[in-house]
């Protein structure tokens, strides 16, 4: 009886390991990505701001989108909730607040986040469709996208 | 059922006996008409309607019976009419975008003005004022707050500013129809400008 009781045990503790080796190997791999947006305004106070993004593979879905760093723009932008698990969406954010406290130049407006699957290496696109100062007077501004890296 | 509403149980509504009487001898009455007179009404109304139609719409046996060519042409001509009066109505009538837009105009111009009086510009002269009214009256979305045929975030950020700045807003900016117009018909148009 203990000898059978000792085989069931090592035969356990043999296939464990297996056991997580053949898991590890069909379970598909999947990981996160936050790109952060910027608008660079220039000199003019970005009181407005609305941006297209995507990925080019639909490998990537995005998982949330965050606030930026500037006070006027920490609060999370507009977007379409429809595009969680997507790999498009439209990111828009306004601010009345006085010129003195919207930010100029090259600032980070929001944060996409994004899971991707398999061994994709995702480009992304962005693309500004308005930016306005205080008056709601168009300005020519360059978007960007950046891959954050944690390390 | 709310007590109010309940009825009363005691309640009866009597009638005089001579109403009821009356009533319901009213539908065993026949007004006689002599066919004199209704023979010359008919013959005054005929004459009268077939002095304006030449004849052929109004036909009865002291005109005799129109030729059936004559009942189709016409009732091709009446439906050729309706049918282009519909054609019509619906290319140049106003659609609900149009109204919608055309109940909405001042707000966003007064804070043109006051946009461009704040930037040091004159205001617009007649010929100008003339030259944009064609602009005016082109359809809008109705969350085109700004009129510039685009809905993006300048909308929402152009009626942001009129409620804080006390600006009289037209109640066809009530977009989520609760009878104030706040930060939450503003998050409505900024939804849509990013609506996938």
């Amino acid at each position: 009886m203990n000898k059978l009781v000792l085989v069931l045990i090592a035969g356990l503790a043999l296939a464990g390991p297996l056991g997580a080796q053949r898991a590890k190997e069909i379970a598909p791999v999947v990981r996160f990505q936050a790109v952060d947006i910027y608008v660079d305004s220039v000199d003019q106070p970005l009181a407005a701001y609305q941006i297209e993004f995507a990925a080019d593979t639909e490998a990537v879905k995005i998982v949330g989108v965050e606030g930026g760093e500037h006070p006027a723009y920490q609060e999370a932008p507009y977007y379409d909730p429809r595009a969680i698990q997507r790999e498009q969406v439209v990111i828009a954010a306004f601010n009345t607040a006085s010129a003195d406290n919207l930010p100029t130049g090259r600032t980070r407006i929001a944060t996409v986040h994004l899971q991707i699957g398999g061994d994709a290496d995702p480009g992304f696109i962005v693309r500004l469709k308005t930016a306005a100062t205080l008056e709601g007077e168009r300005v020519p501004a360059e978007v960007t996208a950046q891959e954050r890296n944690d390390d | 059922m709310n007590e109010f509403n309940r009825p009363e149980q005691d309640e009866q509504i009597e009638a005089p006996e001579e109403l009821i009487e009356a009533l319901a001898e009213l539908d065993n009455e026949h007004i006689f008409v002599p066919p004199s007179v209704d023979g010359a009404i008919m013959a005054a109304a005929r004459k009268h309607l077939n002095a304006g139609q030449g004849g052929a719409l109004l036909a009865g046996p002291q005109s005799g019976t129109p030729p059936r060519s004559n009942i189709i042409a016409w009732s091709g001509w009446g439906v050729a009419i309706a049918a282009s009066v519909v054609l019509m109505i619906s290319l140049t009538g106003p659609n609900p975008q149009t109204r919608q837009a055309d109940q909405a105009p001042e707000p966003q111009e007064t804070a043109e003005l006051a946009a461009a009086e704040a930037a040091g510009a004159s205001a617009p002269t007649e010929t100008e004022a003339m030259t944009a009214a064609p602009a005016a009256k082109a359809a809008f979305a109705r969350e085109d707050v700004n009129r510039d045929n685009t809905v993006d975030i300048l909308d929402a950020f152009a009626l942001a500013r009129q409620i804080e700045g006390a600006q009289v807003v037209p109640a066809a900016y009530d977009f989520n129809n609760d009878g104030i117009i706040d930060r939450a018909d503003v998050d409505w148009v900024a939804r849509v400008s990013v609506k996938l």
